[in-house]
């Protein structure tokens, strides 16, 4: 493999874009960072900051911002696709008309397409010629990860090749980026570890303790694993980066959207006055509805997901919800 | 159309397989020597169970001699392995076939299907045949690309008499005769041996498979055939289904070989290179070696014990009322072409859009350049692993192509109905039960079967409105009903089911499941998949 720089298009300058854009450019490649925001790419050109998504963040040379999607993509040695789930099917088919079928498209959106249930690398197949396509997931806080402190993180792909780009864009001495194929695995992780955070958030208001918390996690997880389980995924992912290693930097930080807005649940808002109190819809009240619909698809009980469901959607007191899961039969730990 | 001497084939076979192990391209990536001792190790197994005095002394010499082989020496030997296997797949190949094809493929199907005696007393009429065989579904597309570029037209496998079906589906069609893929015991049958050496057939010998390098030497004979521009027709299933279900999804090897043959033809340059894969669904109303095959099927799944008989296809007299069974019940063989896809399973363009005739479309109906997928650095490459994957995803496909492809018929819908009605009043838990305690003796009413037989018509109606199936053939449930009890009655050892005093006896439980299960899986009568298990150790099954 040579060691020549790689021309990396980034779309997406949301916060995390535009770590990955950074990380990518101070690595030593050349990054062209694709935004539709005329004066945020404008701002990052001549300023070399990116206020919005992470003040105080100097943006390396490296990184050219561009609001063309094809001077993005062409001849780029890998696209990396970090666009709000929901608007991913828009820019999907936009790219599809840029994109060679050669070239890797690697995403970083953690999330299911609402109706469809899509994960996102079914959008980008149905939407592009790609083929080589992978994930990338793992407990990425952008901030801590911006101001170079270590980090590490896992790319997912059935195409080793797609693995060794990415490790090669993205790898530094304060980021580590390792390799796994269970893309199917990466992706239900990254999305229904949402739900997860929202209970996570409930109990973080009850004051119900550390152990209480633990307990959720610990089952939320395994819910998770079973349901992707049924869908093909493997058990191994939920033991890594991108399974229990997101599931704790998420429920661990009461910043995070899902954790403040089951957090306000639990205070006794109702869905839409939690929803107003953010500002901004958190993931997991999209999610917990698509992980009914899957688990109940797949034959899979989930109860903590149930639940998390019902707070939302069917008026259930977040305390009933908890003593409700609490008086369920213990089973085997195992049996998920 | 394959216009190459097959002895030129031949080497240029040996000559790839060499050139790939030296620069470890093979599709295993192993070395000659890992590769010589693989299949040294497997050959001593086939041949423990099926001894053969020439081929016992040319592995053991084989294998002496790698033991002290230096690496041009060990390169040597590999050499001669391949040369062995090519003969053994090619070595049937007739020069003249091309030119005696178009006359012999009616005789030799003709012969098989209107029935051997008449064609042996010259009464056979090519006609009568044609009659019986109903080709329909892409057509025209077929056509089309095969004027473009070499096909690959991967058939679904339920029997021996496959390749002849569907090699008289290309020539009925007006398309130059096919190289085709042909089970070893085709080849070695009295009355149609010596056809199916003349139609272009190559053989393939599923005891050999777990030799590496017979599956080498067989993938690139086959990608060598494409990259000539010949067409080439395939089995991917790999063996003939011994649940009587669809495959559940190809396996990669033959698939394999469009990928390679696209990215040589790219390599030559020139006009943009073209390699088309066609998936095509058979339907068969009784299958030849439906009881062989599926005792196969209670072996693998219920762990019954295996008692090895001749398979119904060396046996003349099963071949006489097999023929005699299809004419009786006025039988169609069905055979539906499916939409033209390029080596990674994308759609190509057939007229009326804004790419060029023959180009691949992606997911959204945009004109792409195929072999572009291959480049890598600039380049085309091959890469084993990612090559893999592209043919999984063409897989996909195929297998998605061939489940729209199935053509219900009697034999199907009444097994269905009446399987399904035994397993919900029987409270059948599993297969096991099904077949030991609740099918023997059991027997349904006539009407609450047409009752039935009509509802199952119904959602096959509906589903078929979708895409996701073809129409049933027959349309209304009395036809059906009579027509797979003629069936049914006319030729299989025991009959399938047996009408006494106005209700259905199960005569033979484990064909009821067999022609059941072909309507397996597309929730019908709210049924769940019931072989789902036997499908996966098929794709594990090493023949035997």
């Amino acid at each position: 493999m040579s060691a020549a720089p790689l021309t990396v298009g980034v779309l997406g300058a949301g916060n995390w874009g535009t770590t990955l854009a950074e990380l990518s450019a101070r690595a030593g490649h050349g990054v062209r960072l694709w935004t539709r925001n005329a004066a945020q790419a404008d701002e990052i050109e001549t300023r070399r900051t990116n206020t919005k998504a992470i003040p105080g963040l100097q943006i390396h040379a490296r990184v050219r911002a561009t609001t063309s999607l094809e001077l993005a993509v062409r001849g780029a040695d890998l696209v990396l696709v970090v666009i709000p789930t929901q608007a991913m099917r828009q820019v999907a088919r936009a790219l599809g008309d840029v994109l060679a079928p050669e070239q890797p498209v690697i995403h970083a959106t953690k999330g299911l397409e609402i109706g469809t249930i899509r994960r996102v690398s079914e959008i980008l197949r149905e939407e592009t010629c790609a083929r080589q396509i992978g994930v990338l997931s793992g407990p990425n806080l952008a901030a801590e990860i911006a101001q170079g402190r270590p980090a590490g993180t896992l790319i997912a792909s059935a195409f080793p090749r797609v693995i060794s780009v990415g490790k090669r864009a993205f790898s530094s001495s304060a980021f580590r980026v390792f390799g796994g194929d269970d893309v199917l695995g990466v992706e239900l992780a990254g999305a229904l570890k949402n739900v997860v955070a929202l209970a996570a958030g409930m109990a973080t208001a009850m004051d119900l303790g550390e152990n209480a918390k633990a307990l959720l996690i610990t089952r939320g997880s395994a819910e998770i694993a079973a349901i992707a389980g049924a869908m093909g995924g493997r058990a191994s992912t939920f033991a890594g980066l991108a399974g229990i290693g997101d599931l704790l930097v998420t429920c661990a930080s009461p910043l995070s959207r899902n954790h403040r807005a089951g957090a306000a649940l639990a205070r006794g808002m109702t869905l839409e006055q939690a929803v107003a109190s953010l500002g901004q819809v958190a993931e997991g009240v999209h999610t917990a509805k698509a992980a009914r619909v899957l688990a109940a698809r797949h034959g899979v009980d989930a109860p903590l997901l149930d639940r998390v469901h019902r707070v939302l959607y069917d008026g259930l007191a977040p305390k009933e919800a908890l003593r409700q899961l609490m008086r369920l039969p213990a089973g085997r730990e195992a049996a998920g | 159309m394959l216009t190459v001497d097959p002895r030129v084939l031949a080497r240029e076979t040996v000559t790839r397989v060499v050139e790939q192990t030296d620069l470890g391209t093979a599709p295993s990536g192993a070395n000659a020597r890992d590769l010589l001792r693989e299949t040294l190790y497997a050959e001593r197994r086939r041949l423990e169970r099926a001894p053969d005095a020439s081929a016992l002394a040319f592995f053991a010499r084989t294998r002496r001699e790698l033991e002290r082989a230096d690496d041009a020496e060990a390169r040597a030997l590999l050499r001669a392995v391949v040369g062995r296997y090519v003969d053994d797949i090619a070595g049937h190949f007739d020069r003249r076939f091309h030119a005696v094809a178009t006359q012999v493929v009616p005789r030799a199907l003709g012969l098989m299907l209107g029935g051997a005696e008449g064609a042996i007393t010259g009464g056979f009429n090519p006609e009568s045949f044609a009659s019986r065989l109903v080709v329909s579904g892409e057509t025209d597309a077929l056509r089309r690309v095969s004027a473009l570029g070499p096909v690959l037209f991967a058939g679904t496998h339920a029997s021996y008499l496959d390749p002849l079906v569907a090699g008289w589906a290309l020539h009925r069609l007006g398309l130059p005769p096919f190289a085709s893929a042909a089970a070893r015991p085709l080849f070695e049958h009295p009355l149609i041996g010596p056809f199916v050496r003349r139609l272009g057939c190559y053989s393939v010998d599923e005891s050999k498979t777990a030799a590496p390098l017979y599956r080498e030497t067989l993938k690139a004979y086959a990608t060598l055939v494409l990259e000539h521009g010949g067409g080439d027709l395939v089995f991917p299933g790999g063996v003939r289904s011994i649940s009587g279900a669809l495959e559940g999804r190809p396996k990669l090897g033959l698939l394999g070989t469009a990928l390679p043959a696209l990215r040589t033809l790219a390599l030559r340059g020139g006009a943009p290179p073209r390699v088309y894969v066609v998936p095509c669904t058979i339907s068969w109303p009784q299958v030849l070696e439906a009881e062989t095959r599926v005792e196969r099927w209670l072996e693998d799944a219920l762990g019954a014990r295996h008692v090895p008989r001749d398979d119904e296809f060396a046996t003349t007299r099963r071949w006489f009322s097999f023929m005699r069974g299809l004419a009786s019940a006025d039988q169609r063989i069905h055979v539906v072409v499916g939409r033209p896809l390029d080596p990674f399973g994308n759609d190509v363009e057939l007229g009326g859009g804004g790419g060029e005739l023959g180009g691949s479309l992606d997911p959204c109906g945009r004109a792409i350049e195929a072999s572009r997928y291959l480049l890598d650095g600039g380049a085309l490459t091959v890469d084993p692993p990612r090559d893999a994957e592209y043919t999984r995803m063409l897989a996909d496909r195929v297998a998605a192509a061939w489940r729209q492809g199935v053509v219900p018929l009697a034999t199907h819908v009444v097994a269905y109905a009446v399987f399904e009605r035994l397993w919900r009043d029987g409270r059948a838990r599993d297969l096991t039960r099904f077949l030991t305690d609740v099918a023997p003796d059991a027997a349904v009413d006539e009407v609450i079967v047409l009752e039935d037989v009509a509802r199952l018509l119904e959602e096959l109606r509906k589903l078929a409105a979708t895409g996701a199936i073809q129409p049933p053939f027959d349309d209304e449930a009395k036809v059906a009903l009579a027509r797979a009890m003629r069936t049914f009655a006319t030729y299989h050892e025991r009959p399938v089911l047996e009408r006494q005093d106005g209700r259905l006896h199960v005569g033979d439980p484990s064909l009821l499941a067999y022609y059941r299960n072909r309507l397996d899986g597309y929730g019908l009568l709210g049924a769940p998949s019931r072989v789902t298990r036997a499908i996966a150790s098929a794709t594990r099954e090493v023949a035997r």
